[in-house]
C-alpha cells in the first residue's frame, strides 16, 4: 500500500499541469460531489482520509490487470458487456462505433454507468482510514444514473462531422480534433465525442450541479433555449 | 495575439455557417415558434414553468425512443390511414421506428403536451395535462381518423406523376425510402414559408413543396398554373376559400383545390365536395364568366349539381368498381365536373374540329371504336364515355323528372347500325349518312348546296376559323352548347360549353321539333319562321337555300306551308338512309300499303312513302 501514499502527490500533481493548460473545472471540485465516494454517500461507507482518487485512478498498474490497460490509469473494473448498441438517426452522418470491448474515455465512464458491474469495484482496492479495504462489488448504480442502451443516448464514439458536413446538418463545425471550441472547454478525443465531451466528472455542485456539466462557452442561443445542447445543434 | 487572431477568425467562420444554416432549420429557429414551449415563450400555447426550449421533444439519455431522443411521451393509438381508388402506394399504419411517430406524440392530440420521460409531466398554462383539443387544425386525429391526411409513413411507389425529391431538396423521404411528417415539416423552423409558415421545409408559394414529389402531367401549362387573366387570378382570397395565405391561384397552386390535411374529402385531399370546390373560382366571383348560374339557371344541364354523384377519379373498363362506359342497366348516370375538364390540365388554348381545346385537356374518354383512353385527343370522343356504350342510357327522359331530362325524344325510323337507340358512338360512326363528327363529310358542295362557307355566329356573320370547306369536321358541341354563350359568337360573352341552355337537348340555338302526335301521320306543325330553325341554319342557309328548295324542290312546301320540322324528316346525328332521312316515326307514320320509306335516286331526286300531317304518300317521287 505505500505506493499509494508515493503516488499520490504525482496525481495531484498531473492533476494541476491539466488545469492549467484549460479553463476547467479544477479535480478538486470533486470533493462533494456524487463522484467523492470518499465523502460518506450513496456509495461510499465514507471515513476515507487519503484515497479520493484512488476510487478511479491508481498511480501504478502491474501485469495483465483486470481493468485493462492503463488509459488514465484507471482503477475501477471495466464492464463486459460487449454490445451497447448505437444510436442512428434519418439526419445523422456520423457513424457511432458500438463501444462494447473499448478502450475509450466513455468506457471508463460505463465501468460505472451502464449499471452492470458494482461501483465499489476496485483493481487495487481502495481502503479506508484504518487501512483496511473497502468491501467490494456490492454496491450497484442506481438504474437513474445508468445508460446501458446506447441506442437511446446521445450518441458518443463517432467521429465529429467536419466542417462540410457540419455545416449540412446544421452543427457548429469542431475547431479541432482536441475540442468544438477549440480551447478545450467541450473537448473531443481523437476527435471524437464521448462523454466526457459535454460531462467532467471531476465537475461538482458548483458546475452543474449533479449532472457534472462542462461549462460551455456563452452563446446567446443557450441563453434564449434555456439549453446547452444549442451551443453544437444550431 | 496569434491567440486572438485564431479566435477572431474562428468566431467569423462561425457567423458565416450560422448565416448559411439559417436557411436550412437553425434548432434556435424553434424560439417564440408555435413549438416553444418555454413558460417565457410568445406561442399561446406554452408550459407554465418550463425554462429549456429542447426537453418537450428531446433528452440526452435514457430516450423513451431512439428516434432523435424523443423525451415526450409516444401515442399508442391506431387510427384509420389515408386511401383512395387511384393511389398507387400502399399505405400500412404507422410502426414505432417511424419518425412521424414522435410528431403524433402530441398531434394526435392523445398524450398531452407537457407529458415527457424524464422529465415529468410538464404543466401547462393551458392546464396540467393539456391535449391539442379535438377541433384543433393541429390535431390530425381530431376526427378519430388520418384517412383525410396526406399519408405518412409510407414508402410512395415511384412513377409515372410521383417523383424522387432532388437530393439536395429539403423536401426529402427518410433513409427507408418513406415519406414522414418530417419531408414536409420542419419542427424546428415555422416560417421557412413567412405566408403560410406552418413549418414547411421551404416555401410553397405555387406549391414548390408539393410539386417536388407530384409531377402533374400538362400543369406548367394549365391555367390553374397560368391563370391567363392577372385580375382574375388575384381575385382569389381567403374570402374565396384560399387558406394558404397566399393571394391567387397560382400561389395557390394545389392548394386551390387540394388540402393536405382534413379536406372535406378524404380521397385525393379535396377541400371542397364535387362540384363545390370548382365553384369556389367558377361562380363568377373570381372568374368573371359564371359556370355555377349555368347548372343553377337552365332548363337542361349536366345533373353536375345533384350531389352525391358516382363519379371517381378511377373510372375506366377495368375499374370493378367504377366501371365506365358503365356495363350495369342499373347504374346512376352521373356528371361532374371532372368528367369533361382535368384541372390538372386545362387552359385556354383554342383548337379546330375534331380536336379538343385547351379546356378539355387530360380527360378521358372513348374513341369512335370502343376503347377506352386516358388522355381524349378528339372532343366526341368524351362525349362518347357517358353518351355511347353505356348500358345504362336512357334516363330522365323528360325535363320534369329531377330536371335532368333533355325534352322530348324523336322516336326514329332506323337506328343507325345501332343496337341501342341511343348510342351516338355507334350512330356517328356507322350511319350512311352522318353529320361530320367523328368522319369527313363526304358530301359534295353540289349535293349539300344549302351548306354555307363558313360556321354563321347568330347575328349572321361568319364565326373565325371555321370554314365548312370539303373535309371539315364539327363539334357535338357546335350544336350542343349554351344558348347565351360566347359560342354564339356576336357579341355574346357567356360562358361556352355544354353545361346548360334553356333549349332541349341541351342546344345552342332552336331546333324547333313538332309536338308528338297522339296518332302519327297527322301532324303538329310548327310556324315558320327563321328563329325556329336557328340551329340549322348555323351551318344550312335555310331562307335562301332550304326554303328555296335548292335541295328537295318541296323543301318550302313543308316547311313553310305545312310547317313541318327538320327534325320530322331529318336525323341531326346520322341515318341507315341516305341525306340523314330518318323519319321522327312519333309524327310520321307508314303509308296506306305499310310502307313507310325514302329512297334517293340522285342528287335532287328520290321517292316517299309515307304517311304525314294527314297526306298519304305512295311512292311519291320527285
Amino acid at each position: 500500500m505505500k505506493f499509494l501514499l508515493r503516488a499520490s502527490p504525482l496525481v495531484l500533481a498531473l492533476c494541476f499541469v491539466l488545469v492549467a493548460q484549460a479553463a476547467r473545472a479544477p479535480k478538486s471540485a470533486v470533493f462533494n460531489s456524487p463522484h467523492d465516494f470518499k465523502t460518506t454517500g450513496e456509495y461510499s461507507p465514507g471515513g476515507a482520509s487519503y484515497t479520493l482518487c484512488n476510487f478511479c485512478h491508481v498511480a501504478h498498474k502491474f501485469g495483465s490487470a483486470p481493468t485493462g490497460p492503463g488509459y488514465l490509469l484507471w482503477n475501477h473494473k471495466l464492464s463486459n458487456v460487449s454490445n451497447y448498441g448505437v444510436y442512428t438517426s434519418d439526419s445523422m452522418r456520423s457513424t457511432p462505433s458500438d463501444l462494447g470491448g473499448q478502450m475509450t474515455v466513455s468506457n471508463l465512464c460505463l465501468s460505472c454507468h451502464d449499471g452492470t458491474v458494482a461501483v465499489n469495484s476496485w483493481y487495487e482496492s481502495v481502503a479506508g482510514k484504518n487501512f483496511q479495504p473497502l468491501p467490494q462489488d456490492t454496491l450497484f448504480m442506481a438504474e437513474d444514473h445508468t445508460a446501458r442502451d446506447l441506442t437511446k443516448q446521445h450518441p458518443i464514439n463517432f467521429v465529429y462531422p467536419d466542417a462540410t458536413t457540419a455545416a449540412a446538418v446544421g452543427i457548429l463545425p469542431a475547431a479541432d480534433t482536441n475540442s468544438i471550441d477549440g480551447s478545450g472547454n467541450v473537448p473531443l478525443f481523437s476527435g471524437r465525442m464521448q462523454c466526457a465531451t459535454c460531462h467532467d466528472p471531476h465537475a461538482g455542485p458548483s458546475s452543474g450541479g449533479h449532472l457534472f456539466f462542462r461549462t460551455f462557452p456563452s452563446t446567446a442561443a443557450q441563453t434564449t433555449t434555456g439549453s446547452f445542447c444549442v451551443y453544437c445543434h444550431l | 495575439m496569434r491567440r486572438a487572431v485564431f479566435i477572431a477568425a474562428l468566431l467569423l467562420a462561425i457567423g458565416i455557417l450560422q448565416l448559411l444554416f439559417a436557411q436550412n432549420g437553425n434548432k434556435s429557429s424553434i424560439i417564440n415558434s408555435k413549438h416553444d414551449f418555454r413558460a417565457a415563450s410568445a406561442a399561446q400555447i406554452r408550459s407554465a414553468n418550463g425554462q429549456s426550449a429542447c426537453i418537450f421533444c428531446h433528452t440526452p439519455h435514457n430516450a423513451g425512443s431512439s428516434n432523435y431522443l424523443w423525451n415526450h411521451r409516444i401515442s399508442t393509438q391506431d387510427f384509420p390511414v389515408y386511401n383512395s381508388s387511384t393511389l398507387q402506394s400502399t399505405i400500412t399504419p404507422i410502426q414505432p421506428q417511424d419518425v412521424s411517430k414522435l410528431c403524433l406524440s402530441c398531434h394526435d392530440g392523445t398524450i398531452a403536451l407537457g407529458d415527457t420521460v424524464n422529465d415529468g409531466s410538464v404543466a401547462f398554462a393551458q392546464g396540467t395535462g393539456y391535449t391539442l383539443p379535438a377541433g384543433s387544425a393541429s390535431n390530425l386525429a381530431g376526427d378519430q381518423t388520418f384517412a383525410n391526411d396526406h399519408p405518412f409513413a409510407f414508402a410512395p411507389k415511384i412513377g409515372g406523376e410521383v417523383v424522387t425529391p432532388p437530393p439536395s431538396d429539403p423536401v426529402h423521404l427518410d433513409r427507408s425510402g418513406k415519406l414522414q411528417c418530417t419531408s414536409c415539416h420542419d419542427a424546428h423552423k415555422e416560417d421557412a414559408d413567412p405566408t403560410t409558415r406552418k413549418f414547411l421545409v421551404k416555401s410553397n408559394q405555387a406549391s414548390a413543396v408539393c410539386l417536388t414529389c407530384h409531377q402533374k402531367t400538362g400543369w406548367a401549362g394549365s391555367a390553374h398554373n397560368q391563370p391567363p387573366d392577372a385580375s382574375e387570378n388575384l381575385r382569389y382570397a381567403h374570402t374565396q376559400g384560399a387558406h394558404t395565405g397566399y393571394i391567387g391561384v397560382r400561389n395557390n397552386g394545389c392548394e386551390s383545390c387540394h388540402r393536405p390535411h382534413a379536406p372535406q374529402v378524404g380521397q385525393r385531399l379535396i377541400k371542397q365536395t364535387e362540384e363545390n370546390v370548382c365553384f369556389q373560382c367558377h361562380d363568377g366571383s373570381v372568374v368573371t364568366r359564371n359556370i355555377k348560374a349555368e347548372f343553377l339557371s337552365k332548363t337542361y344541364k349536366h345533373p353536375v349539381l345533384l350531389t352525391p354523384s358516382t363519379h371517381d377519379a378511377a373510372e375506366s373498363p377495368s375499374s370493378a368498381a367504377h366501371t365506365l362506359p358503365e356495363t350495369s342497366v342499373g347504374q346512376a348516370r352521373h356528371a361532374e365536373c371532372a368528367d369533361c375538364h382535368n384541372g390538372h390540365q386545362a387552359n385556354s388554348t383554342t383548337a379546330l374540329p375534331p380536336l379538343i381545346s385547351g379546356a378539355l385537356l387530360g380527360v378521358k374518354g372513348q374513341s369512335s371504336s370502343n376503347s377506352f383512353l386516358t388522355q381524349s385527343p378528339n372532343e366526341y370522343e368524351i362525349c362518347f364515355k357517358c353518351h355511347g356504350d353505356s348500358a345504362n342510357k336512357p334516363q330522365s327522359l323528360d325535363k320534369s323528372i329531377a330536371g335532368i331530362g333533355y325534352g322530348r325524344n324523336p322516336q326514329r325510323q332506323y337506328d343507325a347500325g345501332n343496337l341501342n337507340a341511343y348510342n351516338t358512338r355507334a350512330e356517328f360512326t356507322q350511319g350512311i349518312s352522318y353529320h361530320p363528327v367523328t368522319r369527313p363529310r363526304n358530301l359534295s358542295a353540289g349535293e349539300a348546296p344549302s351548306l354555307r362557307s363558313s360556321v354563321m355566329s347568330n347575328s349572321g356573320s361568319p364565326l373565325p376559323n371555321r370554314p365548312l370547306a370539303g373535309g371539315s369536321q364539327i363539334y357535338c358541341m357546335d350544336c350542343h352548347n349554351n344558348d347565351t354563350g360566347r359560342n354564339l359568337g356576336g357579341s355574346s360573352t357567356g360562358t361556352s360549353g355544354a353545361h346548360g341552355s334553356n333549349i332541349a337537348h341541351l342546344l345552342e340555338r332552336a331546333n324547333m321539333m313538332e309536338t308528338a302526335t297522339g296518332t302519327p301521320g297527322r301532324g303538329s306543325g310548327i310556324s315558320y319562321a327563321l328563329s325556329n330553325y336557328a340551329l340549322c341554319d348555323k351551318c344550312h342557309d335555310v331562307q335562301n337555300s332550304v326554303i328555296a328548295n335548292r335541295s328537295f324542290r318541296y323543301h318550302r312546301l313543308h316547311i313553310v306551308d305545312q310547317r313541318t320540322a327538320c327534325s320530322t324528316c331529318h336525323d341531326p346525328h346520322a341515318s341507315s338512309s341516305s341525306m340523314l332521312i330518318n323519319f321522327d316515326t312519333s309524327i310520321v307514320a307508314p303509308n296506306s300499303n305499310k310502307v313507310l320509306s325514302f329512297i334517293r335516286t340522285s342528287p335532287g331526286h328520290g321517292s316517299c312513302s309515307l304517311t304525314c300531317h294527314g297526306e298519304n304518300h305512295n311512292n311519291r317521287s320527285y
